[in-house]
C-alpha cells in the first residue's frame, strides 16, 4: 500500500479545517532505539541489551500482521532529518497541528513497557515513557497533552506511576490497551481506575495490546484487514467487562474512552446489554443499572477511524443515539488511516455539535474547558 | 461491521478476490436470524435500524424454543409493518431454504 494525503489548495478547505480542533489520539515515535535510555536507570539499559523484552505474546516489536505502511504510518509522514513517522516535533508542527489548527493533541505512545512479562522492566520503561513525553513534546509545545502509561498488569506499580504524575498538567489521561491478559473490567486492573479517579484523570483504551489473546472472540484470523475490523471486536469485549464487573458502580467518577475502535457498534451492544441484562441481573446484582446509562454516563468516544456509511443519516441516528457530548475528533496522525479534519463530519451538522464534536467534549473530559 | 470493512478499501490488494464491497455481499449471500434480537425497546428506533439495513430481506423468523430467552408470546418486536413480518416469517425463510415449499 501507499497511500499518501494529497496537497490541497487552501480554497479546497472548508471553514471547519480551519476552526481550532482538538485531535485526540496522536501517535509520537522515538526517533532512535535509545532515545529512552536517559530516563531509564543503567541496569535497565543493561537488561534490555542482554535480555531484550519478554512480552506475553510474540512478535510484540513487530505486529501480528505485517503492514505494508512502513509502521502502519503514512509515507508523507517521514521526517526530513531522518527517523521513523511522528519522531519529528517540528516536522509534527509542520504538517500537522498548525495547517490543521490543532490547539489540543492527546499524545498516545503505543510501543511502551505495556504487556512485557517482566514487571519491573514494564514500569521503568512506561515511566521513561511519561518523562520522555514532557521532555520531547510537551515541555516544548503546551498544544501537545500527554497520556500517562503504565505497567497494565502489574495494578499497585501501575497505580504508583499514576499517583506519582497525578498534578502533573503535562498529561490529561492514562492510557490502556483493549488487549490485556484478561478483559479491562477484571479486578486485577481495579488499582488503576482508583488511582485515575483519584487523580481526576480519564483512562483512554486504545486499540492495540500485548496480552497475548487474538484480535477476535474465536481465533487467529488471516490478514491485516480483519484485524483492522476486528479492533471493535476487543473493544466491545472491554466494555461490556467493565459495565458488567461494576467498575462504574465502584468508582463514579471515573470517565473513559474508547480510542481508534469505532462507535458505530455501541447502541447495538448497548442495547443488548440492557435486554440481557433485564433477565439476567440477579447474577451481576453490583450491576444496579441498565448497562446502556453506564455507558452513557462514563464513556467517550474517539472518531478515527470515522464511520463512513453509504447514508449519511444513517451516521446522524448513531451519532444521536450515542451522543453528541460524546465524541472526540481524533487523526491518527502520523499512521496510514488518517482521517482528515476538514473531510470527517458531513454537512447539514449545526454549529453547537460541530463545535462539541471537534473542540468541546475533548477539553470538558479532559479538564481543559 | 459492514460498514467498517469498506472504508478498508485501501487494503483491497491483500485479498483481492474480495470482489465487492462486503456490505454488499452481506446483502446477497448472508442472513440473520431474528432471535435473540438486540433491538432498542422503542418501535421507530427499530425501525430506523431496519432502514440501516437498507435491505428487508436479511431477517429469519426465529424462537430459539425450547431455550428461556424465548418467553411468552412476544416473538416479534413491536412496531414491524405488516409487509415486514411477512417477509421475515414466510417469504425470506422460504427464499431461502431451497427445499421448503408451501402447500398450494
Amino acid at each position: 500500500m501507499n497511500i499518501q494525503v494529497r496537497e490541497r489548495p487552501e480554497a479546497a478547505s472548508s471553514v471547519a479545517a480551519k476552526a481550532a480542533i482538538a485531535d485526540c489520539d496522536i501517535h509520537p515515535a522515538r526517533a532512535t532505539k535509545t532515545e529512552l535510555y536517559p530516563f531509564l536507570a543503567r541496569r535497565w539499559h543493561e537488561h534490555l541489551e542482554i535480555y531484550d523484552k519478554h512480552p506475553y505474546q510474540g512478535m510484540m516489536e513487530g505486529p501480528p500482521y505485517p503492514k505494508a505502511q512502513p509502521n502502519a504510518s503514512r509515507r508523507d509522514a517521514y521526517p526530513p532529518e531522518g527517523g521513523p513517522q511522528g519522531s519529528s516535533l517540528s516536522f509534527m508542527q509542520k504538517q500537522h497541528l498548525d495547517p490543521n489548527n490543532v490547539v489540543l493533541g492527546v499524545l498516545n505512545p503505543l510501543n511502551t513497557g505495556q504487556g512485557i512479562r517482566n514487571h519491573d522492566l514494564a514500569a521503568a520503561i512506561c515511566s521513561a515513557i511519561n518523562d520522555w513525553q514532557i521532555d520531547k513534546w510537551t515541555g516544548k509545545d503546551s498544544r501537545l497533552k500527554g497520556s500517562i502509561v503504565v505497567a497494565n498488569e502489574d495494578g499497585p506499580s501501575a497505580a504508583k506511576e499514576i499517583r506519582k504524575r497525578a498534578g502533573d498538567k503535562n498529561f490529561v489521561q492514562v492510557l490502556l490497551l483493549s488487549r490485556n491478559v484478561e478483559p479491562l473490567g477484571q479486578r486485577r486492573y481495579w488499582p488503576i481506575y482508583e488511582a485515575a479517579q483519584e487523580a481526576g484523570l480519564p483512562v483512554g483504551v486504545h486499540a492495540f495490546g500485548f496480552g497475548g489473546n487474538p484480535i477476535t472472540a474465536s481465533g487467529w484470523p488471516s490478514f491485516y484487514i480483519e484485524e483492522m475490523v476486528g479492533h471493535s471486536q476487543c473493544q466491545q469485549t472491554v466494555l461490556a467487562s467493565l459495565v458488567l464487573e461494576g467498575v462504574f458502580e465502584r468508582f463514579p467518577k471515573l470517565n473513559m474512552v474508547m480510542i481508534e475502535a469505532g462507535f458505530g457498534w455501541a447502541p447495538s451492544l448497548a442495547w443488548r446489554l440492557d435486554t440481557v441484562w433485564q433477565r439476567l441481573r440477579s447474577e451481576v446484582p453490583h450491576v444496579k443499572r441498565p448497562p446502556s446509562e453506564y455507558i452513557r454516563d462514563h464513556i467517550y468516544w474517539t472518531t478515527q477511524p470515522m464511520e463512513d456509511p453509504e447514508r449519511r443519516d444513517h451516521l446522524f441516528d448513531v451519532i444521536e443515539w450515542i451522543g453528541w457530548d460524546k465524541l472526540l475528533f481524533a487523526t491518527d496522525y502520523p499512521h496510514w488511516d488518517f482521517d482528515d479534519p476538514s473531510r470527517v463530519l458531513p454537512a447539514g451538522v449545526n454549529d453547537a455539535n460541530r463545535e462539541a464534536f471537534y473542540l468541546g467534549n475533548a477539553k470538558k473530559v479532559y479538564g481543559l474547558a | 461491521m459492514c460498514e467498517r470493512v469498506p472504508r478498508h478499501g485501501a487494503q483491497r490488494m491483500e485479498t483481492p478476490w474480495v470482489d465487492r464491497a462486503p456490505l454488499e455481499i452481506v446483502r446477497s449471500n448472508i442472513r440473520f436470524s431474528l432471535q435473540p434480537i438486540d433491538a432498542p425497546p422503542e418501535p421507530d428506533v427499530l425501525n430506523r435500524l431496519f432502514d440501516h439495513m437498507q435491505s428487508d430481506e436479511l431477517l429469519l423468523f426465529s424462537t430459539d424454543y425450547p431455550h428461556w430467552q424465548f418467553e411468552g408470546n412476544a416473538a416479534l418486536p413491536d412496531g414491524l409493518s405488516s409487509d415486514l413480518v411477512r417477509k421475515i416469517m414466510i417469504d425470506n425463510p422460504l427464499a431461502t431454504y431451497g427445499r421448503l415449499k408451501v402447500a398450494a
